[in-house]
C-alpha cells in the first residue's frame, strides 16, 4: 500500500487540522482511524475552545474525562442529542471539577432531563465567567436561579425555555443580581405575565422572550 | 520613499527564485523580521519547494487586502476563487498546510486545515481511512473495543 500523504503532517499539525472540526462525533471518529490520529485528537482537545456533544451518546464519566482534557474550553454544549445525553447530577459534579469551568463563557444544558438543581448548582457555582446559559427543557427550580444569580455576574443571556418549575421569585432575584443580563427566554414557563413587567422595570433594556 | 513597490526575493528548496511584493512577505510571520530588517539577498526557504511556493504566493497575492474587504461581491468572488484554488491533490494540500505552518501564514493555514476538516465531516471511520489511505494500526482486540463506542475515550 502506498504511503498515506497525510502522514506528511506531523502530529502537532494534524492536531491543528482536527481543531477545525466542530462536531464531537467527527472528532471521536477521527480518533479511531489510527494511533497517530488518536494522539492528534488528544492534542486538539487541549486546544479546543468550543465543544459540542450534540449527536453523541455520552455518559457522566466519559463526558467529564473529555472536559478535563479541554484546558482551553470557552463554550460547552452538552445539550440533549439525537440519542440523548445520559448526563446526571453526578456527571455535572464531575465536570465542575475541570479546570476550564471557571473560564467558560457559554454552557448549554438544553433538554437534559436527567439533571436537577443539585448538579446545576454545583456546576454553576464554579462557572463564574459565564455569559450565556441555555438550561431550557430541564426540571430546575428557583434554587438553580439563585445559584446563577450569586455566581454569574457576567451573564448576558439565559434560556429557561419550558422550565416549568421556575417561579417569578427566582426570576426577580436573577434579574436583580445579574445586571448585565440582556436577554431572557421564558417561553413555556408557568410564570405569569405581570412578572415579566417587573423584570423589565428592574432592567429596562432586558429583552424578555415569551 | 519611492513610489515603486518594494520587492522581496525568495528561494525555494529546489533553487527556484520568486519575487513578491514586500506587503505580501510581511504577512508571513516567519520571514517578517528578515523583511523588516531590509534584507536584500534572496531569502532561502529550505522547507518549501518551488511549485508549492508558487501556490502560496498566488494565494497570498489574491488575499492581500481582499480578506478584510466588506464588499460582499468581493468576498463572494474570493470565496469562489478559494474553492477553485484548493481543488488540488492530497499531496499538494498537505504540502500547503506544512508550508503555511512553516511560514506562519495564518489565513492560508486556517483555510487549508478547514478544507481537510470538512473532508472528514459526516464520514464513517472506514470512509475516512479510505480517503486518506490511513491504515488501521490498532490490534484486533483494540479494534473490537473501538466498536464499543466509548473506547476512544479511554486513552484520553
Amino acid at each position: 500500500m502506498e504511503e498515506a500523504e497525510i502522514d506528511r503532517l506531523p502530529t502537532d499539525v494534524l492536531a491543528d487540522v482536527f481543531l477545525a472540526i466542530n462536531s464531537f462525533t467527527d472528532l471521536a471518529q477521527a480518533s479511531v482511524v489510527c494511533k497517530k490520529w488518536k494522539r492528534a485528537v488528544k492534542l486538539a482537545l487541549g486546544r479546543k475552545e468550543v465543544l459540542s456533544f450534540a449527536g453523541w451518546k455520552m455518559d457522566d464519566e466519559s463526558t467529564a474525562r473529555v472536559i478535563r482534557r479541554a484546558y482551553a474550553l470557552k463554550e460547552l454544549d452538552i445539550s440533549r442529542s439525537r440519542w440523548g445525553c445520559q448526563i446526571t447530577d453526578t456527571g455535572l459534579q464531575k465536570i465542575s471539577a475541570a479546570k476550564c469551568i471557571g473560564k467558560l463563557r457559554s454552557i448549554s444544558l438544553w433538554g437534559m432531563t436527567g439533571i436537577t438543581d443539585q448538579g446545576v448548582v454545583h456546576l454553576i457555582s464554579r462557572a463564574t465567567s459565564l455569559q450565556h446559559l441555555n438550561i431550557g427543557g430541564t426540571f430546575i427550580t428557583d434554587n438553580s436561579l439563585f445559584a446563577i444569580a450569586s455566581s454569574c455576574p457576567h451573564l448576558k443571556s439565559i434560556v429557561l425555555w419550558s422550565c416549568r418549575h421556575v417561579t417569578c421569585g427566582g426570576l426577580l432575584v436573577l434579574v436583580t443580581s445579574c445586571r448585565r443580563l440582556e436577554s431572557i427566554n421564558v417561553w413555556g414557563t408557568r410564570v405569569p405575565m405581570d412578572c415579566f413587567l417587573h423584570l423589565v422595570k428592574i432592567n429596562p433594556s432586558l429583552q424578555v422572550k415569551v | 520613499m519611492s513610489s515603486k513597490k518594494k520587492v522581496i526575493t525568495l528561494r525555494s528548496s529546489d533553487g527556484e527564485i520568486f519575487e513578491v511584493e514586500e506587503a505580501v512577505a510581511l504577512e508571513w510571520l516567519t520571514i517578517k523580521p528578515l523583511v523588516e530588517s531590509g534584507c536584500t539577498d534572496a531569502i532561502p526557504l529550505p522547507q518549501v519547494t518551488g511549485n508549492i511556493l508558487a501556490k502560496v504566493i498566488e494565494y497570498c497575492k489574491k488575499h492581500i487586502g481582499a480578506s478584510e474587504s466588506e464588499d460582499r461581491k468581493i468576498l463572494y468572488e474570493l470565496e469562489s476563487w478559494d474553492a477553485d484554488f484548493i481543488k488540488v491533490d492530497q499531496g499538494t494540500l498537505f504540502d500547503l498546510i506544512r508550508a503555511a505552518d512553516y511560514l506562519t501564514i495564518k489565513t492560508l493555514f486556517e483555510f487549508t486545515c478547514q478544507t481537510v476538516a470538512d473532508t472528514i465531516k459526516h464520514k464513517t471511520i472506514e470512509e475516512v481511512r479510505h480517503i486518506f489511505r490511513e491504515s488501521n494500526d490498532f490490534t484486533p482486540e483494540e479494534e473490537k473495543e473501538i466498536r464499543g463506542k466509548s473506547w476512544w475515550l479511554q486513552g484520553l
